[in-house]
């Protein structure tokens, strides 16, 4: 192959049979950015041993990891949240289906299912496997509904070239929003957020000589304590929601992004406190508003945020 | 020569669409594609080349041929819609006697038809 550029790149996933065994792709998605990395872990060696340089290299500990950008589409999402620690509910029947998503309830380490994720950067094809995803981030980036993946791996190979066939679902952007704070009271002074859901994963290494790399990738990949929040940019128009912040009232908040009866993509947050509430006068002509932070909790809500993906995917 | 070009993805339910980039959208079901989209198919899927340089008949890299600043491209056909579709998921491709009656349909319309023009690259 000659020089390449990014425009020439295939991102493609699919759920594993067994953690760390490479599925080739059964699904593509146009992304925006990638960067899954392969970290050996190089140890270098400094003993003091009559010089100041290093006089050797122990190969390390192997990690994935890496961000996927992409639009968020309603066929592309569920493939992701399967290997968050999630509960997905599947429901409805050809062609329209929903996908209900909760968080784990019970302190799981693990997520539901593992994917390899192919990269083919420059004809040149990687496939890390053992991947899940330890955050989820859905924002409003240049008007439509963006989702970002941090991904965390077991390995990477080489894998044969597959040859993509791409979905045509369209993201969500300008005329798809639904605002509702509290729940089930629409309001039209948001125009951006950022939800994310952090499982704080974290690659777990175990003494081995077994396995890909000569036994030096992670033995699973754990989730620890998860954090979700919402950060939202609102007009600042009275003291109603002001005085909830100062008085530490709780709200439930849904966001939906939906197109017709069959599509879309809902957040449903049962109790938000507001940490930060900040409406300012800026400049003269400037519109007062306030970045607005949420942080969440499960009590009285059973459980900490619903998504909820309406498509007609079907995902077994 | 032409082709039967078929799309089994469970996932995609009814109604559900792929995009083949350089051939077109296609539901789930099979699709008859002509010999002309078939090699359309292969100049899509093109990629440049150094060693398609070296091979080329026109040696237009003789003359630079060791030079340390400059690189010569050639272009490479893309894989054949047979050898492609080895390495697709869901997707099958069998050839047919153009003479053959068939009612399969061709690829769904779309706004993404191919635009590429069957001549030669450098």
């Amino acid at each position: 192959m000659g020089i390449g550029i990014g425009g020439g790149g295939i991102i493609g996933f699919a759920h594993e049979t067994v953690n760390g065994t490479y599925v080739a792709p059964t699904k593509y998605t146009p992304v925006l950015t990638e960067n899954l990395t392969f970290n050996p872990g190089n140890t270098y060696r400094r003993p003091i041993r009559q010089t100041v340089d290093a006089i050797g290299m122990v190969p390390g500990n192997v990690s994935i990891g890496g961000t996927l950008s992409m639009e968020c589409l309603d066929d592309v999402i569920v493939y992701f949240l399967y290997c968050m620690r999630m509960t997905v509910v599947k429901s409805g029947s050809t062609p329209n289906f929903t996908y209900t998503v909760t968080p784990t309830a019970a302190p799981s380490a693990q997520p539901t299912r593992t994917m390899s994720i192919t990269v083919v950067r420059n004809g040149v094809t990687f496939g890390y496997v053992g991947c899940v995803v330890s955050k989820l981030t859905l924002s409003i980036q240049n008007d439509i509904l963006q989702m970002d993946c941090d991904i965390l791996g077991l390995n990477e190979a080489s894998q044969t070239l597959p040859t993509p066939t791409w979905p045509t679902t369209a993201p969500y952007g300008p005329g798809t929003w639904s605002i509702q704070i509290p729940t089930a009271t629409q309001v039209f002074d948001m125009d951006t957020f950022s939800f994310d859901i952090d499982e704080a994963g974290a690659a777990q290494y175990r003494l081995k000589n077994t396995g890909a790399n000569a036994g030096r990738g992670a033995q699973f990949i754990s989730m620890g304590e998860r954090t979700t929040q919402l950060t939202a940019s609102r007009d600042f128009l009275d003291r109603t929601d002001y005085n909830a912040f100062q008085a530490g009232t709780a709200q439930a908040i849904t966001i939906q992004a939906l197109r017709g009866a069959n599509n879309g993509v809902s957040i449903a947050i049962g109790q938000a406190y507001k940490t930060t509430y900040d409406p300012v006068n800026g400049a003269q002509g400037d519109i007062v508003r306030s970045s607005i932070t949420y942080d969440t909790t499960n009590e009285n809500a059973g459980n900490v945020v619903t998504l909820t993906v309406q498509t007609q995917e079907n995902i077994s | 020569m032409s082709y039967i070009l078929t799309v089994d993805q469970p996932n995609l339910g009814d109604g559900g669409e792929i995009f083949i980039h350089g051939l077109g959208t296609f539901k789930n079901g099979d699709h008859k594609i002509t010999d002309e989209q078939a090699q359309l198919f292969r100049v899509y899927n093109a990629h440049t080349s150094t060693a398609a340089a070296r091979d080329s008949e026109d040696n237009l890299d003789d003359p630079l041929r060791g030079q340390d600043w400059v690189q010569v491209t050639g272009t490479e056909l893309g894989p054949s819609l047979a050898e492609a579709a080895e390495r697709m998921y869901g997707v099958t491709v069998r050839e047919v006697d153009d003479t053959s009656d068939t009612d399969s349909r061709g690829p769904v319309d779309s706004a993404t038809k191919s635009q590429a023009t069957a001549t030669g690259g450098v």
